[in-house]
C-alpha cells in the first residue's frame, strides 16, 4: 500500500474529538453524501476524517479527482465549525482500512457510500458502517451509476482519439517510407531519430493499449496474495503500534 | 564508413503477410514478456530473418522494439507496486558489464572457430542454461502448484541475505536486504546470457528468485527494467552504424504494445508460481528447438557426418518448435487469466444470487 499524501486539514481546534471515518474508493462525493455526513458530524460533535482509496491504482487521476472533491468537503466542513482530514491512499481496500484503523484511535463509526463492499469493511474494522444512497435528482438515479456511465463514455472517447492519433502516426511513417529509410539508416546522429520516433510511438500507441484494455473491461485486480509485501509492512506498523506492556513479578521465596 | 555500410546492407519489401506475422509475433512476444519480465526475442529475430531479413538488422530493429515494449510493461506493472526500481537498476548495472564480456567471448570464438563455431557455442549455452535453469524452475513451480502453497525464499537466498557482507542494500519493494556482492553476479549473468542468446532474463528472473530470494512476481517486472536499460543502451549502439529498420520495429511495437500490457495486466490475476511455470516451459521447449539445430553446426564444423537434408528438416522443426514455446507460454497465460477472471467474479455472483433469494 502506498500512501500519496495528506490532502490537508480544515480545523485543528477539533483534533481531541471523536471522529467519522468516511470511506470513498472512487475519488467522487456526491453533494448530498457530503451534506448527510458534515451534517451528522455537526450534530454528533464529531470531527470527519476522509479516507480516498484508490483501489483501481488510477494514481494520478484519481489524486486529482479527489483533490477537487475533497475542496468541496472541507469548505463545507469549515462552514460548520468541523475539522475535516482527508487522506489518500493507494491499494487494497482492507488493508488501507487496517492501516487507519492502526493509526486513528477515536473512530466513531464509518460512512460509505453503498456502492462500496460493506462486508470487506466490517471484516477490517469493527464498528458500526452507515451505507448512503445517493442521489442525483427526484426520480431516484443514482450519482455512481451515472457517473460510472459518463466515466465509460469517457474513456471510450480518449480510445478512440488516441487510436485515431496513432494510426496517422503510423500511415505518417509508412507512406513517408522511402524518406524515412533513407534518414533514419544514416548513422551516427542520425541514431536519434529512429529513438525518438519509438518513444513517441511507445507514449501515444501504449497509452491506447491501455485504454483499449480498460474499455474492453480487462483490468487488474488486487488480489490479497500480490499484496504480501505490503501485508507485511501493515503487520510491522501493527508491531510498533502495541504499547509496551507492565508484568508484575512475584517471587514467592521472598522472605515478607 | 556509415554509407559503406549502407550499401551493403538490403532493407526488405514488406507485404501484408510479412506485417500480420510480425504483428502477431510481436503481440504474443509482448504478452510473454509482460508476463515473465522477457520472451519474444527469441522468436522474433529468426521469424525475421526467414522473411530475409539480413541477421544484423533483424537483432537491430528487434532491440529497437524491445526498450519502449519494456519501459510500457514496466511502468504498467509499477502501477501495481511490482517493480523495484533499485534492484533493476542495481542489476542493469552489472549486466552492462556481462554483456561486454560476453561481446568478447564470441568475438574470440569467432575468430577461433568461425561462424559455425560461434553458432554451436550459442545453441550449446542455450540448451545447457535452459535446460539447467528452466529444470529447476519447472520442478520448483510444479511443487508448488501440487501442494497450493505460497511461494517461499529459497534456502539459499536465505542464507545469502544473513550474511552482513558491506554494502548491504535494501530493496524496499522485493522487501529484501542484500549485500551487493551477491547481486552483482546475478547481473552479470543475466548481461553474460543477453549477449549470448539474446533473453538475458532468463537467468536474470530465476536469479533474482532463487539467489536473492524475491517473489516472482517482483522479479519478473523488476527484469523489464533491465531489458529497458540494456535495450536503450543497444538500440543506440545499432541505430549509430544504422542497422534499424524502423518499419519492421513500428510493425512489431503495434502488437507488442498491446500484448505487453495484457500480459502485465494477466500477473494480477494468477498465482505467482504461474510465472515460473510459463517461464520453464517457455525455457525447455526452447532448449529442445536450440537442441535440434546443434548437428547442423557439427556438420559444418566436421565432426558429425550428417546429410544437409536432415539439418535442413531439423532447422524447420527447430523454428516450429520455437514459435511453439512463445504459443504455448500465451496460452497458459490467457488460459490463467480467464481462470483468475471468473474465480475473481464468482464472489459477486454468489452474493448477488444471495441478494436475490
Amino acid at each position: 500500500m502506498e500512501v500519496d499524501g495528506f490532502a490537508g486539514e480544515s480545523k485543528k481546534e477539533g483534533r481531541g474529538r471523536r471522529k467519522i471515518l468516511v470511506l470513498d474508493d472512487k475519488g467522487i462525493f456526491p453533494e448530498d453524501f457530503v451534506e448527510y455526513a458534515v451534517h451528522l458530524a455537526a450534530r454528533l460533535n464529531h470531527d470527519l476524517l476522509v479516507l480516498s482509496a484508490d483501489t483501481a491504482w488510477e494514481g494520478e487521476r484519481f489524486r486529482k479527482r479527489v483533490g477537487e472533491a475533497a475542496r468541496n468537503f472541507k469548505s463545507k466542513a469549515d462552514s460548520q465549525g468541523i475539522g475535516c482530514e482527508s487522506i489518500i491512499k493507494k491499494g487494497d481496500l482492507g488493508l488501507v482500512i487496517e492501516e487507519i484503523k492502526v493509526k486513528e484511535k477515536r473512530i466513531g463509526f464509518v460512512l460509505a457510500d453503498a456502492d462500496m463492499d460493506r462486508k470487506k469493511i466490517a471484516e477490517c474494522i469493527p464498528l458500526p458502517i452507515f451505507s448512503i444512497l445517493s442521489k442525483n435528482n427526484r426520480n431516484g438515479g443514482k450519482i455512481m451509476a451515472n457517473r460510472a456511465t459518463n466515466r465509460k463514455k469517457q474513456l471510450a472517447i480518449k480510445t478512440a482519439g488516441l487510436g485515431v492519433f496513432s494510426a496517422i502516426l503510423y500511415a505518417a511513417v509508412f507512406t513517408n517510407a522511402d524518406v524515412v529509410m533513407k534518414y533514419f539508416t544514416r548513422g551516427g546522429w542520425y541514431a536519434a531519430l529512429p529513438v525518438a520516433t519509438v518513444f513517441v510511438f511507445s507514449f501515444v500507441h501504449g497509452a491506447f493499449a491501455s485504454n483499449l484494455w480498460s474499455l474492453m473491461g480487462i483490468e487488474a485486480v488486487q488480489k490479497d496474495t500480490l499484496r504480501e509485501v505490503e501485508r507485511k509492512a501493515v503487520q510491522k506498523k501493527q508491531k510498533v503500534a502495541k504499547k509496551p506492556r507492565v508484568y508484575a513479578y512475584v517471587n514467592p521465596f521472598h522472605r515478607l | 564508413m556509415h554509407d559503406v555500410a549502407q550499401q551493403t546492407i538490403q532493407f526488405i519489401d514488406l507485404n501484408s503477410l510479412s506485417v500480420f506475422f510480425l504483428f502477431l509475433v510481436g503481440f504474443i512476444g509482448g504478452l510473454v514478456s509482460g508476463f515473465i519480465g522477457s520472451g519474444g526475442a527469441f522468436v522474433l529475430t529468426p521469424g525475421m530473418m526467414s522473411l530475409g531479413v539480413p541477421g544484423t538488422v533483424a537483432v537491430a530493429s528487434n532491440m529497437c522494439h524491445k526498450f519502449p515494449k519494456a519501459l510500457v510493461g514496466a511502468y504498467k506493472r509499477f502501477k501495481y507496486g511490482q517493480v523495484d526500481i533499485k534492484l533493476g537498476l542495481v542489476m542493469a548495472a552489472s549486466a552492462g558489464v556481462g554483456v561486454q564480456l560476453g561481446i568478447k567471448i564470441q568475438q574470440w570464438i569467432l575468430a577461433a572457430y568461425g561462424q559455425a563455431g560461434s553458432n554451436l557455442y550459442v545453441s550449446v549455452s542455450f540448451v545447457f542454461i535452459l535446460v539447467t535453469v528452466g529444470g529447476y524452475v519447472f520442478r520448483d513451480a510444479m511443487g508448488s502448484l501440487r501442494s497450493g502453497a505460497v511461494e517461499k525464499i529459497s534456502a539459499l537466498a536465505r542464507k545469502l541475505q544473513s550474511i552482513n557482507l558491506p554494502p548491504m542494500i535494501y530493496f524496499k519493494t522485493a522487501n529484501v536486504r542484500i549485500s551487493l556482492w551477491f547481486t552483482i553476479p546475478v547481473g552479470f549473468a543475466t548481461g553474460m546470457l543477453a549477449a549470448t542468446i539474446a533473453v538475458g532474463g532468463f537467468v536474470g528472473v530465476p536469479g533474482m528468485i532463487y539467489v536473492m530470494g524475491t517473489s516472482s512476481l517482483i522479479a519478473s517486472a523488476t527484469e523489464l527494467v533491465i531489458a529497458f536499460v540494456m535495450g536503450f543502451g543497444g538500440t543506440i549502439n545499432w541505430a549509430i552504424h544504422g542497422m534499424v529498420d524502423i518499419r519492421l520495429t513500428l510493425i512489431i511495437l503495434g502488437g507488442s504494445l498491446l500484448g505487453v500490457q495484457l500480459g502485465a495486466i494477466g500477473t494480477t490475476y494468477v498465482k505467482d508460481y504461474m510465472i515460473k511455470i510459463v517461464m520453464a516451459t517457455i525455457m525447455l521447449i526452447v532448449a529442445v528447438s536450440r537442441g535440434l539445430a546443434i548437428p547442423e553446426y557439427l556438420r559444418q564444423l566436421n565432426l558429425m557426418n550428417i546429410s544437409p537434408d536432415v539439418t535442413a528438416v531439423l532447422d524447420k522443426i527447430s523454428f516450429v518448435f520455437m514459435c511453439m514455446a512463445l504459443s504455448i507460454g500465451a496460452i497458459i497465460i490467457l488460459g490463467s487469466m480467464w481462470k483468475g477472471r471468473r474465480m475473481a467474479a464468482a464472489p459477486a455472483n454468489d452474493e448477488q444470487l444471495y441478494a436475490e433469494t
